[in-house]
């Protein structure tokens, strides 16, 4: 998948999280109003939302009252209450003929109201009733104030379907679905409605004022149950937008990861394989070179010996160089084979390479040469070029004892631990002063020694005096 | 008494040199020699020379390959296996198949000479290299194989201090055994070498 597919998916999974999780509130009005001696009550919702008889959707309506009239002012009424016009739809509060909370201008009465069209509340903590039993409705009392949340399920051309709940648990991870049924009272009424009127007044006699009326606060309507859910923190769309931006930055900052690695990767890639053109390059000239001439030194001795095809002597000593050249030609060509299969890159192919290379350069030759090796070798790739600075520092070394130690015994010590390698070439024979005039030769030799050593991040120690034979110390720390 | 030599290589320079060689000198008979190894299989059998010269590297088969079966069916024909370079596993996988030791082509001939009628009177050469891979190769975790031929405290001193370079007469002073015995541990190392690859063949033919 591309990076900007993902970055776009992102951003939308991120606004999508941001867009608060809950529907809309069409109406509210938080403010505390005292309702007293009303009858008729005004419009308070001023045209923000209305149904009529088609409707068919579903509202939630919500109010607080804290109820200054009691039983003691009964019989009052006080009422929130929808109006179509100045007709009275659906209202819920305390009707005037029941005591305790109702509803009025129901379509069917409660099975335990006497007024028609009144249906009183299921509460959690009914009356009790003198038979030592419960009322089946609850009396308003002002030090218990109630938050009431009623639904309309609208019914085109019919009764709507209202579900009432006093005082309904509207902590944070309250559902509609989870209210008890005690304190739940469904019914039907036709709530189609252009307005919303608070109504209180005395509905008894003549001189009674039905008390000190009722306050009505934090009001709403809404098309979800959850718009009443008091929402946390976490729910806020600010603090989700601020989160999401964390996420995107995090997302973004994990895709810069990727790129760069990605990126590492195929320079690794591209450094490797320049490695390998250099090694194969390297082989060519060797090729091209040592070969090259080695093969025609041969040619010219067999020209050599057919002129001098009646000199026994010298038809010997051609001879001889023959073979000789030939077997030089075959163990470079040894060597290069080593060096191109497949599988060679290893330290332990290497290490065997070593010890065998030591074993035939001292094969019938007066210096005995001794091999200290590991029997395990962890497994460890080594880049071309490593491997064959590595192999040429011993083949010095080796070679320089060879020629000019004249030793009774030479050690070659492979030593391997963790992640380093430790190779000494020691011997017995006549050792050598750096700062003599030694031949360039053997100068340009340890020279170029020490160069490989550094070359693959080694080092190497040189240890010698007259008399006292020589030491070679090679290591290495592989860094991976 | 004359040792039977014959001589497989697809190398038809390297096969008349070494044929003319066996030719010229005394106390060696040239009884064939082939090009191929499906011909050479045929006709081994039947002719039964003492030391064949079998190079590593055929056309078709394996060398080794060759000489495992040969050896299966007629043990005491030897085998020398013939080589341009040193190369330690193919070398190795011989010693496995039955053969007795091996040969540079580039050897001189007097030495050559030598490496035959040494393997003729018993003798079996040994490398430091070959040493070092034969101690590895003992040393591998058990196998219902390897449990068969373990190596003797002795043989497992003695291939070390060959891996370290040393050779026969010095290992047998350091040892303080005669040469003899060097011998006869080179010999009865091979020999268990020989039993892990024939037990493997057996074991390998009964998994099916």
């Amino acid at each position: 998948m591309s990076r900007s597919a993902v970055f776009f998916a992102l951003i939308f999974f991120a606004l999508i999280f941001c867009v608060p999780a809950r529907a809309t509130v069409l109406w509210s009005d938080s403010a505390s109003r005292v309702i007293h001696a009303t009858p008729d009550g005004t419009d308070i919702l001023g045209g923000a939302v209305k149904r009529d008889d088609t409707a068919s959707d579903v509202l939630y309506f919500k109010f607080h009252v804290d109820p200054l009239s009691d039983a003691a002012d009964e019989p009052y009424y006080a009422l929130f209450q929808l109006n179509e016009g100045d007709t009275n739809r659906l209202a819920v509060g305390n009707a005037p003929e029941a005591w305790g909370y109702s509803a009025c201008y129901t379509s069917e009465t409660g099975p335990s109201n006497r007024a028609a069209g009144e249906f009183n509340l299921k509460s959690a903590h009914p009356e009790g009733s003198g038979l030592g039993g419960f009322m089946p409705y609850e009396l308003p009392n002002h030090n218990h104030d109630k938050t009431i949340v009623f639904k309309v399920q609208y019914v085109p051309d019919g009764d709507d379907l209202i579900t009432v709940w006093l005082n309904p648990d509207l902590t944070h991870g309250a559902t509609v679905e989870n209210q008890p049924e005690n304190i739940t009272t469904r019914f039907k009424a036709d709530a189609s409605f252009n307005q919303i009127r608070l109504r209180h007044d005395g509905s008894g006699g003549l001189r009674h004022d039905g008390g000190n009326g009722w306050i009505f606060s934090d009001m709403a309507i809404a098309t979800s149950f959850n718009d009443f859910v008091v929402e946390r923190f976490w729910q806020t769309w600010w603090f989700r937008g601020v989160v999401a931006l964390f996420v995107l930055a995090g997302a973004g900052a994990a895709v810069l990861a990727v790129e760069k690695r990605k990126f590492r990767l195929q320079l690794q890639h591209a450094e490797q394989e320049s490695a390998l053109e250099r090694e194969r390059a390297r082989i060519a000239q060797d090729l091209h070179d040592d070969l090259g001439s080695s093969l025609t030194r041969i040619s010219l001795l067999g020209s050599l010996l057919r002129a001098d095809k009646d000199n026994p002597e010298q038809i010997e000593i051609h001879a001889g160089k023959i073979a000789q050249s030939a077997d030089q030609t075959v163990r470079a060509l040894e060597e290069i084979v080593w060096a191109v299969r497949p599988g060679s890159d290893t330290l332990q192919s290497l290490v065997d390479y070593i010890a065998h290379f030591a074993n035939e350069l001292f094969n019938g030759n007066p210096t005995r040469c001794r091999l200290d090796l590991p029997n395990d070798i962890p497994a460890r790739p080594l880049p071309p070029d490593v491997r064959h600075n590595i192999f040429l520092i011993v083949k010095e070394a080796l070679t320089n004892v060879l020629k000019h130690a004249d030793a009774s015994e030479v050690n070659l010590q492979v030593k391997v631990a963790g992640s380093a390698l430790e190779i000494t070439i020691a011997d017995d024979g006549r050792g050598f002063d750096f700062n003599s005039a030694a031949t360039n030769g053997e100068r340009n030799g340890l020279e170029n020694m020490r160069r490989r050593a550094g070359a693959v991040g080694g080092t190497l120690a040189l240890n010698s005096a007259p008399g006292k034979g020589s030491r070679v110390e090679f290591h290495v720390n592989f860094t991976s | 008494m004359q040792i039977k030599v014959a001589i497989v290589d697809d190398d038809e320079g390297i096969r008349s040199g070494l044929s003319t060689l066996i030719k010229r000198a005394s106390g060696f008979k040239l009884v064939g020699e082939f090009a191929n190894p499906e011909t050479a299989l045929k006709e081994i059998p039947q002719l039964l020379p003492d030391v064949v010269l079998m190079d590593i590297n055929l056309p078709g088969m394996k060398g080794y390959e060759c000489v495992r079966r040969i050896k299966a069916s007629h043990p005491t024909v030897q085998f020398l296996m013939l080589t341009v370079y040193e190369d330690g596993d193919s070398l190795f996988n011989s010693l496995r198949a039955g053969a007795s030791g091996y040969l540079l082509k580039r050897t001189a001939s007097a030495r050559l000479l030598e490496a035959i009628r040494d393997v003729f009177n018993g003798g079996a050469p040994m490398t430091p290299q070959l040493a070092r891979r034969v101690v590895q190769f003992f040393s591998k975790p058990a196998t219902e194989a390897s449990s068969l031929a373990k190596l003797t405290p002795a043989e497992r001193e003695f291939l070390d201090q060959l891996a370290n370079g040393y050779a026969y007469k010095e290992i047998a002073d350091r040892m303080n055994i005669s040469i003899d015995t060097v011998r006869s541990y080179v010999r009865t190392v091979y020999e268990k070498l020989h039993v892990h690859s024939r037990t493997e063949a057996v074991v390998k033919y009964l998994r099916g």
